[in-house]
């Protein structure tokens, strides 16, 4: 009796052991996660973006003298970040970079960046011709400048998206300093 | 599309932007004082009237909708969660190389992911615990935005 109670128990003790490798091995892939920061290195006196993933520095040409990395957005597997190289304003998705077209936007960065599905949206300070620094919504190429009072140099800093609304915060600089958030 | 200003007459800047259901939150400054407007009333986190001041980071939640904004007070790395200060249990500041800073803030399940500066150096905290960044052959680097990919 004693020996049939043990081996019963044997018997239930392999039937869950196997049954969780089972699971485990088949259905159950492990969770990676990665942790990107962005930001700004100094060389020479001349600022470079600079890109760590997981604690460790990578390699992004692009990259170049007087570049700047502000934003790093994880969408799926993607990984994107924004800023300004020697070629103008930018977005590097998996570190490929995508240089936003036209005059104004060749003294000028990209500070943020959202994305909703297949639609990505971007926000930063251009330089159209003529004008002061001007915030601006870029969403898949079509650019539209920012409403701001007056003429004074206004930034956009950052953009979040929320149901069917765009949010934009920024700054517009009066005499005496004053900031806007756009929705 | 349509601009809220956020002041009338005192210098203010924003820093960090956070949508939570239907209210919108704003980090940032007015005047001195570092906090946070939420569908434009601003709370003050600290007057920023200390020796040597205070700056705003960013804002973000968590899953179970806490508050963190990262910042420095008196040249020291702070995080307010929830509006109460933490000061992430680094030494005083006591001379440049103490100096530390956190602009930007990740929250993931349960991880808190700051990035910074600490001395010339960029710097990284994840959950409490600080790793100085390496930046090759730079005189001084600063992290500026961070993100967690947590993925299968």
């Amino acid at each position: 009796m004693q020996l049939q109670k043990y081996l019963f128990l044997g018997i239930l003790f392999c039937a869950l052991y196997s049954c969780s490798k089972k699971s485990g091995s088949a259905e159950e892939k492990p969770t990676i996660t990665d942790y990107y920061a962005v930001g700004t290195k100094v060389i020479g006196g001349e600022q470079y973006g600079i890109v760590w993933k997981n604690g460790a520095e990578q390699s992004l040409p692009t990259a170049d003298k007087n570049s700047n990395i502000y934003s790093v957005f994880v969408n799926g597997e993607d990984v994107y970040y924004t800023g300004t190289t020697t070629k103008g304003a930018v977005y590097w998705k998996n570190n490929n970079p995508v240089y936003l077209s036209g005059d104004a936007f060749l003294y000028a960065s990209v500070s943020d960046i959202a994305i909703s599905g297949n639609d990505i949206y971007l926000v930063g300070t251009a330089t159209p011709p003529g004008k002061n620094a001007t915030p601006f919504l870029w969403k898949n190429g079509v650019v539209t400048y920012l409403p701001v009072d007056g003429t004074n140099v206004s930034s956009a800093d950052k953009i979040v998206l929320s149901g069917n609304d765009v949010y934009i915060s920024g700054i517009q600089f009066k005499s005496n300093g004053n900031n806007h958030h756009l929705k | 599309m349509e601009g809220v200003s956020l002041t009338n007459n005192t210098p203010t800047s924003t820093r960090g932007l956070s949508v939570l259901g239907l209210d919108v939150y704003v980090s940032g400054t007015v005047g001195t004082a570092v906090g946070y407007w939420k569908n434009g009333k601003f709370t003050t986190l600290d007057p920023g009237t200390g020796p040597y001041g205070a700056i705003p980071g960013e804002v973000s939640f968590s899953k179970n909708n806490d508050m963190y904004i990262a910042g420095m007070v008196s040249y020291e790395a702070v995080f307010w969660k929830n509006g109460i200060l933490n000061n992430l249990f680094l030494t005083p500041y006591s001379g440049p190389e103490t100096y530390s800073n956190i602009g930007s803030v990740a929250v993931i399940d349960n991880d808190v992911y700051f990035g910074g500066l600490k001395g010339n150096n960029a710097a990284q905290w994840l959950n409490g615990n600080l790793t100085i960044l390496p930046a090759a052959n730079a005189t001084k680097s600063y992290v500026n935005d961070v993100a967690v990919n947590r993925h299968q």
